[in-house]
């Protein structure tokens, strides 16, 4: 819960607190170098690009596409917001991009245009280094997606194919 | 690739058993038992526990979901029945909960098995460090060798 407040808070902070929330992948990344608490993080992936695309493909509809109902009530507040998240996966020989959106169904209310599918949340890019490895630059909050850029990372590097608690972004 | 639909669906059965719905019931015992759960669920914090669960739902022909009853996955390997040339809807459920109370969380992966008779099943069901995993393999103890079954989504099972 607390990490999914970090984060929401985190999109608006992104957006200006205002109404100017990245409306598509390249807007985002295009706003994460300059933004409060977001970075984008690099690394390289000992298997060629296609076979990085293919695990995209195959694990992030799988894992990502899924809803999130959090309910923490105390003697004062209730809280019931229910979270949609929406994956996408773009690849062609010179790249793959994994793009996580966050949809608030119920429970927050999002000041601004909110772009189909929801807020951004982190985009994922591989790009060839060479035939057999391959550049990831993830980029999005540096708090409180921890396990989802740790799996993002298992997908890219072969290693884990697991998918990440999404309660605990 | 699981739909909003399917996915808000998926959800509320979590949410349900993360509520500790009384409805919840055993799994009753069906002969033969052709699958076999082996889990590994770590928390990987000393403040919370982490608990597993698999939740079985009979379908029908229009893929609508009838709950059956509820395994839990308190032991590392765990021998149950599904019935073979039906299709079945298994949650697999990962519910967390704080040692100070206050906070439970579920997460969860749903796979539609239809059991071909003389075949056996293993999943392989993991949670450690926030990640978890779900893999199932059949086998053919006739011939020997399994394979890897991808997992189906609710929304292909008419398929």
């Amino acid at each position: 819960m607390r990490t999914r407040i970090a984060c929401t808070v985190w999109c608006m902070v992104l957006a200006g607190c205002a109404q100017n929330y990245p409306q598509n992948a390249q807007e985002f990344r295009e706003a994460i170098p300059g933004a409060f608490m977001a970075k984008v993080q690099t690394f390289e992936a000992k298997r060629p690009l296609r076979d990085v695309a293919k695990t995209f493909q195959a694990r992030a509809p799988e894992c990502l596409n899924v809803s999130v109902r959090s309910v923490s009530q105390s003697s004062t507040s209730y809280q019931n917001i229910l979270t949609v998240y929406h994956a996408t996966v773009v690849s062609n020989p010179q790249k793959a991009e994994l793009h996580l959106q966050r949809d608030f169904k119920s429970g927050v209310l999002v000041p601004g245009k909110v772009p189909p599918g929801g807020l951004y949340m982190v985009v994922a890019d591989a790009t060839p280094i060479d035939k057999s490895r391959t550049r990831i630059d993830i980029y999005g909050p540096s708090v409180g997606t921890d396990t989802l850029v740790r799996a993002i990372t298992g997908w890219a590097t072969g290693e884990n194919l697991g998918c990440p608690d999404m309660t605990k972004s | 690739m699981m739909g909003p639909r399917a996915a808000l669906r998926l959800a509320l059965l979590l949410f349900a058993a993360a509520a500790g719905c009384s409805s919840l019931k055993p799994y009753p015992s069906v002969a033969p038992e052709n699958v076999v759960v082996k889990s590994a669920i770590e928390s990987g914090s000393v403040l919370s526990s982490m608990r597993g669960s698999v939740h079985i739902h009979e379908l029908d022909s229009g893929c609508h979901t009838s709950y059956v009853g509820t395994v839990k996955l308190d032991r590392p390997s765990i021998a149950l029945g599904l019935p073979a040339e039906h299709a079945s809807y298994l949650v697999f459920v990962f519910e967390g909960s704080s040692l100070f109370g206050g906070t439970t969380s579920s997460a969860g992966a749903g796979t539609v098995l239809k059991p071909r008779p003389g075949y056996r099943y293993e999943f392989a069901v993991s949670y450690k460090d926030s990640i978890y995993n779900v893999v199932v393999r059949e086998s053919d103890p006739r011939k020997g060798g399994s394979r890897e079954l991808p997992r189906q989504q609710l929304r292909g099972c008419g398929a």
